[in-house]
């Protein structure tokens, strides 16, 4: 197995409510991130995924130390990054970059889309050389763009076109890591294919890791080595990409999939749907965070909150009735 | 019920924000029908003109938009009519509802305000019958303990129980037709199949007719009865849901089914659509479709193709359909 | 729905000279900056090239020609001392001028610079935006004279005066718009590739809060202006042998009912240049935005 970039260790943060009222001492406290724990390996993409509001692209900020986590460890590359100063969390940011989900808001409007390219380079403290403009002509054909666009600016793009701008500046100072927020949701579905397929082909060339943080199973499952499936700011389960899609062993991965429509209307079925909705993070159910909601709770499940346990070759899930899920679920239909 | 009478009878619409601007109009000769009591999808891109396809049917386009063609509705041509007539019909035979159900509430009413109001201005009863009616709908539409929501904020439910609040607003005057844009967009996947659910079930209860507009093949492989493709402002294909899965007769058809990620099917490559949708100002000359197109000859861009007459129901705007549904029937 | 244009239906963008013209064009189309230039600029012609345009001295008094109306000899009429109007507003302008500049050039300063510090840190935030609150509590003319009375009458004493006025208005329109544009993407990918705070205020945030900020201090010129004339006017502002246009009402009010023209004058003058840089400003957000670019072309 490969070396490991990125090691996530019970990571936790909290936001700290604000209320108008000055005497409400106990501030209403949001547990966004509750304690995840992942790695990343060199040249791996793990998908991350679960719905809105579940932390997962909190996380993806924690990692980038672009939010001050409240607790936890991440090491990237042998750096401690939550206990970094900021000097030294600059040399290492050229190696960790990001993607955004909306094109429109992600990209500078008042500069050319050579300097948004170049800007991670220039606030490395590289200078405006023929070199490095040439490179930034080199990126844009990489990304899928002529390089006589250089001038532009992002306006004068399409969505599809912008969130490949957007790719062409995460991967400007050849990074380690990209983290992918969201990265082709915006995207209109004949589109979206085509910069799924082109963060495949940079991911090969350039030997980098992905995290993609999405929403759509189907599209995370397309892009991604392992997969990490979050729920109200913990991961319930982390699985390689096949396993998990064969074996699901947590009643929330499995009501995931189940919610995902049907390609063809021959397979359409009366189906259990997941009940209720989210609950709010502000008051998370006692013990398992996903018991209401699941078919198959009992009272352990109510009292105790359970944890990742280790269910088979890199796949882990915390629910206690792990060993048992795939039988019941299959009796349950 | 007699199923084949269509409800929604749409004749060559066309809405052009900017008619001497020389740029593509919004929606361009557009014809379909919707029958009473089925679920018609209309899926596309954005830029597609799908959704302002559904606003020119609810008489929602600004005033000075240029709109021809006629929009039938139980017979009668809705866009020849006053202002005030056409006010009568949406809302009590039409009811619609919006992709974005944060917003399509009133954040300063509670819930049960805003449906009593609506059940008031189109009914005469008194508070507390509406409330009672209010109840009812929102039962309907599966909000669990519907009583002790009314005094909700609509900032105190999540994104689905909006839309399904909505939804209740729409079914208050239980209209004839229900026009859906994007109902499920910006909702988690869970909640989407709820709410599909919930459309499927209020439509073989009520008998509405749906006309649901998506840009998810997923959600028209779950719940269409009928499928209209559209792209850049045009009808690119119509048939049943099974024949356009089974048989599209558009190249635009099969390419969006192929580029959707599949959990069935894991290839290194997606199939794409290259290129992207056409400038509005500067259209191609033939098949709007044709520069994106795999299967283009010369012919394509020889002027816009018009609407071909297949087997049944179906047609498609494709000079080539013919040879697309042999191969595919092979 | 989405529109965008067809790349390759757009020749690339021109360069050198060529590329000048094109901006120049621009500029130009845009009607609010092109009437505004031209407003502007004659004020600011006429100011410059004052002494070419007359021969006479502002001061140089003539009892003979006491009220004389507009005419061939005194273009503008003359005043109560038979001084030339003409040269009077010609040589106040500079005055009037020079303070508006001066202020704006305090404001773009010390304005934005506060406003994108409150914005960009919430901790600075609470303090600058109470000690701006405080300042702005007083009607603006008050505080104006307050101040320069205290100072004495100088026309730095405007300067200042006015400045403090002014700043920290310009402040707050600077931080609203520091405090949305802060929020955006783009902010987070300059943050998350390492570019210090100063690159990242610098390059993407102000930039982009650039158009309320370009409005606020083409208003800030004309109230200025304005307002330095009314310093003038209470005896605060330049000494009265120096004629600005503040001081030109002034002196004109006592015979308004027998020579309107003393004070409709400067009057119209300062009307002009407000309304020239009002129109230059609003023109000026319009064009730099590149996002203007399309709707013409």
């Amino acid at each position: 197995m490969s070396k490991v970039l990125i090691n996530v260790a019970n990571l936790v943060k909290h936001f700290t409510l604000a209320t108008s009222n000055p005497f409400v001492r106990d501030k209403p406290v949001v547990r966004a991130v509750d304690g995840v724990s992942f790695t990343v390996s060199e040249g791996e993409t793990l998908g991350l995924v679960g719905e809105s509001g579940c932390g997962k692209s909190t996380v993806g900020r924690l990692i980038l130390n672009l939010l001050p986590a409240s607790s936890g460890a991440v090491e990237f590359d042998g750096h401690d990054i939550l206990s970094m100063d900021s000097a030294g969390m600059r040399s290492v940011r050229k190696d960790l970059q990001i993607i955004f989900q909306d094109p429109h808001a992600s990209l500078n409007p008042r500069m050319t889309v050579e300097e948004i390219i170049l800007e991670p380079l220039y606030a490395q403290g590289h200078k405006r050389t023929p070199e490095l403009r040439a490179y930034a002509a080199e990126l844009l054909e990489m990304v899928g763009l002529p390089a006589r666009f250089r001038n532009r600016h992002p306006h004068q793009f399409s969505g599809g076109q912008r969130q490949r701008i957007g790719i062409a500046r995460a991967i400007a100072p050849k990074p380690k890591l990209v983290v992918c927020d969201e990265a082709v949701s915006a995207l209109d579905v004949s589109v979206q294919a085509q910069v799924i397929n082109l963060m495949q082909d940079l991911k090969a060339k350039m030997g980098m890791s992905y995290l993609f943080i999405g929403h759509d199973l189907a599209v995370v499952r397309h892009i991604s080595d392992r997969i990490a499936v979050m729920y109200l700011g913990r991961i319930v389960e982390i699985a390689r990409c096949d396993d998990l899609f064969s074996r699901p062993l947590h009643p929330y991965t499995q009501a995931l999939m189940a919610a995902i429509p049907v390609a063809h209307p021959r397979l359409r079925h009366k189906r259990d749907r997941v009940r209720g909705e989210l609950p709010s993070p502000l008051s998370p159910p006692k013990g398992c965070h996903f018991h209401p909601r699941c078919p198959f709770a009992q009272d352990i499940c109510r009292s105790e909150a359970p944890q990742l346990r280790q269910m088979g070759d890199e796949h882990q899930a915390s629910c206690h009735f792990a060993e048992d899920l795939p039988e019941k679920a299959t009796a349950a239909q | 019920m007699s199923s084949d009478t269509p409800i929604l009878s749409i004749r060559d619409l066309t809405v052009d924000f900017a008619p001497k601007s020389g740029r593509l109009p919004a929606v361009s000769n557009v014809s379909f029908d919707v029958t009473a009591g089925e679920m018609m999808c209309v899926v596309g891109e954005s830029g597609s003109g799908k959704s302002v396809t559904a606003l020119a049917i609810m008489g929602l386009l600004a005033a000075d938009t240029a709109i021809s063609g006629n929009i039938l509705f139980e017979g009668r041509d809705i866009t020849r009519l006053s202002r005030r007539e056409w006010q009568k019909i949406r809302g009590r035979q039409i009811g619609m509802i919006f992709q974005e159900p944060m917003t399509s509430l009133n954040p300063v009413f509670t819930i049960g305000r805003q449906l009593v109001e609506t059940i008031r201005h189109h009914e005469r009863v008194s508070v507390r019958a509406a409330r009672d009616r209010a109840v009812e709908l929102l039962d309907m539409v599966g909000i669990p303990s519907p009583r002790s929501r009314l005094d909700d904020y609509p900032h105190q439910m999540s994104g689905g129980m909006r839309q399904r609040v909505m939804i209740a607003i729409a079914l208050i005057c239980s209209p004839r037709l229900l026009i859906a844009d994007e109902p499920t967009t910006a909702l988690d996947v869970t909640i989407q199949g709820q709410l599909l659910d919930l459309l499927n079930d209020l439509r073989s209860e009520t008998g509405t007719a749906i006309m649901l507009i998506t840009h998810n093949m997923g959600v028209v492989a779950e719940v269409a009865d009928r499928v209209t493709v559209m792209y850049s402002g045009c009808v690119a294909e119509q048939a049943e849901v099974m024949q356009i899965f089974d048989h599209p007769a558009h190249p635009y058809t099969s390419g969006l089914m192929n580029c959707t990620p599949k959990l069935t099917v894991t290839s290194a490559q997606l199939n794409t659509i290259p290129g992207s949708m056409p400038n509005p100002a500067a259209a191609p000359p033939g098949c709007l479709f044709a520069p994106r197109c795999e299967l283009a000859i010369d012919a394509c861009s020889e002027g816009r193709p018009a609407q071909v007459n297949l087997t049944g129901n179906h047609s498609s705007a494709c000079i080539r359909a013919e040879m697309l549904l042999g191969e595919s029937a092979e | 729905m989405q529109s965008h244009i067809e790349i390759d239906a757009v020749e690339d963008e021109p360069t050198g000279l060529a590329r000048f013209y094109a901006t120049a064009r621009r500029f130009m189309r845009n009607r609010s900056f092109a009437i505004g230039a031209v407003l502007f600029g004659s004020v600011v012609l006429v100011t410059f090239l004052g002494p070419l345009l007359t021969d006479v001295s502002p001061n140089a008094l003539s009892m003979r020609n006491r009220f004389q109306p507009p005419s061939f000899d005194n273009l503008l009429g003359t005043d109560n001392l038979g001084r030339d109007m003409f040269a009077r507003v010609i040589y106040g302008a500079q005055l009037s001028l020079m303070i508006g500049t001066s202020v704006v050039i305090l404001n773009a300063i010390f304005g934005v610079m506060l406003g994108a510090l409150a914005g960009f840190y919430a901790r600075l935030d609470n303090i600058l935006m109470r000690i701006a609150d405080a300042l702005m509590a007083f009607p603006a003319v008050l505080l104006a004279i307050g101040i320069a009375a205290a100072l004495g009458p100088s026309s730095m004493t405007a300067i200042i005066a006015l400045s403090v006025v002014y700043v920290p208005r310009t402040a707050r329109v600077v931080r609203s718009s520091v405090l949305v544009v802060k929020e955006l993407d783009f902010v987070m990918a300059a943050r998350a590739s390492g570019a210090t705070d100063f690159r990242i205020i610098m390059k993407h945030v102000l930039p982009n809060s650039m158009a309320p900020m370009i409005v606020q201090l083409s208003f800030v010129f004309a109230y200025s202006v304005l307002s330095e004339a009314v310093l003038s006017f209470m005896g605060l502002g330049a000494p009265p042998t120096v004629p600005s246009w503040g001081i030109l009402i002034s002196e004109g009010r006592a015979y308004m009912r027998e020579a309107a023209w003393l004070t409709v004058v400067p009057g119209v003058a300062i009307a002009i240049t407000a309304l020239g840089l009002n129109l230059l400003g609003d023109g000026l957000r319009d064009v730099l935005d590149p996002r203007m670019k399309v709707e013409e072309g």
